[in-house]
């Protein structure tokens, strides 16, 4: 729009089409500017009217007792600004109920302890409380190093894919260029290769490292009487209020690399987040495991597990996974590697290798504790994971066996929960049906609510 | 061997493993066969698309290995069908409904009535021409936590239905 306003000035025709794109500018402020005199919210009779639209009317009706928890949000324009938007979430649903794009900052506030506090009705000293102690936050140092420590392998897949799409791009656009460098020896192709590839892992390695930092800046956990306030970011800042009634289950880890800087990442396992949607995710760094259980205990608990029974995969997962992971996509990918190029068929010969080491790592690692209240799960494969959740959390639990387990009598389970599945491959078949039974009872007697 | 750490006797709760389960209705199979029919049919078709565009294809022996390998496809397929339908089962305890399913990897899904959110009832066409219908439960849970039970009978579908749904409203009043 900007750059044919530039060229209509030159120029000094004036074309049809310039006119349409000025038109369609015109229309949009237009439009953004009623949206703007158009919206009005009010709280009347312990409910929450949105009424928003210009051409089209809506009228949005919250009742308060339905909010679970008010988020803000700012982005760098709010920033600059001093406005924020402000987010309602109500129960069970996964994106905001209700989204006020921009109001001042000192508004927002208040008007977010009125939309909570009128759900409990609670005195004023629990306003007066608010702002309340930080009890957790991220010195800029263990934010470096978490930034140093993320996953950057992930990224540096993403980046490398794109990267050879773009490559075979051009291969496509001069063929003589790279018939010739097939005639040289796999030598000659090797240094610019690896030249290639380092180059791509330094970019991927700066890419996720900012990422991190950005996310996690000034990383500040705050305690208040109806949940966990958390605040984060620098181009984005986030703050949100978790309750704890929305946690379905919580999981802590820290690969190889975090662990030697001593630092976790933990992640509260809310109702509607699953894996495919990121922004939801509620992530904690915690630089140090003492934090844990304090993070931990509104939830349940922290789990004692001393001198207690466990649950262990069993060993001829290794090998299952091996070979029905390992070796038989090897069997039909190898000998097309072969075809192609001797080479990358002895490379591809690391693939089940790392598949062994992996599935090694990861029955060894595997414990399952299943206490009265809560299930507790210890596993990882070069780092650490663990896992908390209520039993009576669970919506549906699966047990399932192949042809194999049949014969081994081992079984898997799977608990899927409103914040994620939990998966629990080859245990024992008593085990499982342990699991599954206990499980069920406590979900079906204890009659808890899950929200 | 216990593996539950809790005062309670794993032993007598209620077992999922001894629970009899009521098999899907013997038409539903028809409606596999005839489905497996069209897949089979739009295979072909589209091993036969291919044989015919590619020239490559057409003068080696690969057309010939496209034609056995859609065979083969459609074989397992035909097999999975007739192996897995005796496992097609369901059943509806006090608390929770159960449903299985599976030849090769056996699978049990339990879902308690306190957790299920919704219960429709589905017919395609086919399915209403043999009078069968699928009962869908919803759950809160992510991905693959609802169940699906197809193949049951449209009346007893429809009981189902109602029963289930009752049984949400009066845990819904039970619950905190």
């Amino acid at each position: 729009m900007i750059l044919m306003l530039f060229g209509e000035s030159k120029e000094g025709k004036v074309n049809r089409y310039e006119i349409l794109a000025m038109g369609l500018l015109v229309f949009t402020i237009i439009g953004a500017v009623f949206r703007f005199l158009y919206f009005r919210f009010y709280i009347e009779d312990a409910k929450l009217i949105i009424k928003h639209g210009w051409l089209k009317k809506e009228t949005k009706v919250i009742p308060l007792e339905r909010i679970q928890t008010v988020n803000i949000e700012q982005g760098p324009l709010h920033q600059l600004l001093n406005i924020v938007k402000l987010s309602i979430d109500t129960a069970g649903s996964e994106k905001a109920e209700a989204k006020i794009d921009a109001l001042h900052k000192t508004m927002a506030e208040a008007l977010r302890m009125r939309l909570i506090a009128d759900k409990r009705e609670s005195s004023t000293d629990e306003q007066n409380s608010r702002k309340a102690n930080p009890i957790l936050t991220l010195t800029d140092k263990d934010l470096f190093k978490l930034s140093i420590s993320a996953n950057h392998v992930e990224t540096f897949f993403l980046f490398l894919s794109f990267v050879f799409g773009l490559y075979e791009n051009f291969k496509d656009i001069d063929n003589s260029i790279f018939s010739n460098i097939q005639d040289f020896l796999p030598k000659n192709v090797i240094y610019p290769f690896l030249f290639l590839t380092v180059a791509i892992l330094l970019i991927t390695i700066v890419l996720s490292t900012a990422r991190i930092f950005f996310k996690f800046y000034r990383f500040t956990v705050f305690s208040s009487s109806k949940g966990f306030q958390i605040k984060s970011g620098l181009f984005n800042i986030k703050e949100r209020l978790i309750t704890f009634q929305k946690i379905q289950f919580i999981s802590w880890k820290a690969s190889w690399i975090r662990k030697l800087f001593g630092l976790w990442m933990l992640e509260y396992h809310v109702a509607g987040a699953d894996e495919t949607s990121k922004n939801l995710k509620v992530q904690l760094p915690v630089t140090q495991a003492a934090y844990i259980p304090l993070l931990v205990k509104d939830y349940h608990d922290f789990p004692q597990i001393t001198n207690q029974i466990h649950i262990r995969i069993h060993p001829s997962f290794i090998v299952r996974r091996l070979l029905m992971v390992g070796l038989l996509p090897a069997l039909f990918i190898l000998p097309l590697l072969w075809a192609l190029s001797n080479a990358y068929a002895l490379f591809f010969l690391l693939y089940p290798a790392i598949i062994f080491i992996v599935a090694l790592c990861t029955q060894r690692k595997f414990r399952l504790w299943a206490l009265e209240d809560a299930c507790y799960i210890k596993k990882g494969v070069f780092g650490e994971e663990r896992i908390l959740f209520e039993w009576h959390k669970l919506q549906s639990i699966q047990i399932r066996q192949s042809i194999y387990q049949r014969r081994k009598n081992l079984a898997s389970v799977d608990i899927q929960t409103a914040g994620g599945n939990i998966a629990v491959h080859f245990i024992p078949l008593a085990a499982a049906r342990q699991v599954v039974n206990f499980a069920l009872y406590k979900t079906e007697v204890a009659n808890k609510s899950w929200l | 061997m216990d593996f539950i750490n809790s005062p309670v006797d794993v032993q007598v709760l209620p077992h999922t493993e001894d629970v009899i389960l009521n098999p899907v209705h013997p038409a539903y199979k028809k409606i596999l066969h005839i489905e497996w029919i069209i897949t089979t049919i739009i295979l072909l078709v589209i091993a036969g698309i291919i044989i015919m565009t590619s020239s490559v294809i057409r003068n080696s022996y690969g057309w010939a290995i496209v034609l056995l390998a859609t065979g083969l496809v459609c074989l397992l397929y035909y097999i999975s069908i007739q192996r897995s339908f005796p496992f097609l089962a369901f059943a509806v305890r006090e608390k929770d409904v159960m449903h299985q399913r599976g030849w090769l990897i056996r699978r049990l899904k339990i879902c308690p009535f306190n957790r299920i959110q919704n219960c429709s009832m589905q017919s395609g066409p086919l399915e209403r021409k043999y009078g069968l219908a699928s009962l869908i439960i919803y759950t809160a849970g992510t991905t693959g936590a609802d169940i699906r039970i197809s193949g049951l009978l449209q009346a007893e579908a429809d009981k189902l239905r109602h029963f289930i749904l009752s049984k949400i409203h009066t845990e819904a009043d039970e619950a905190v």
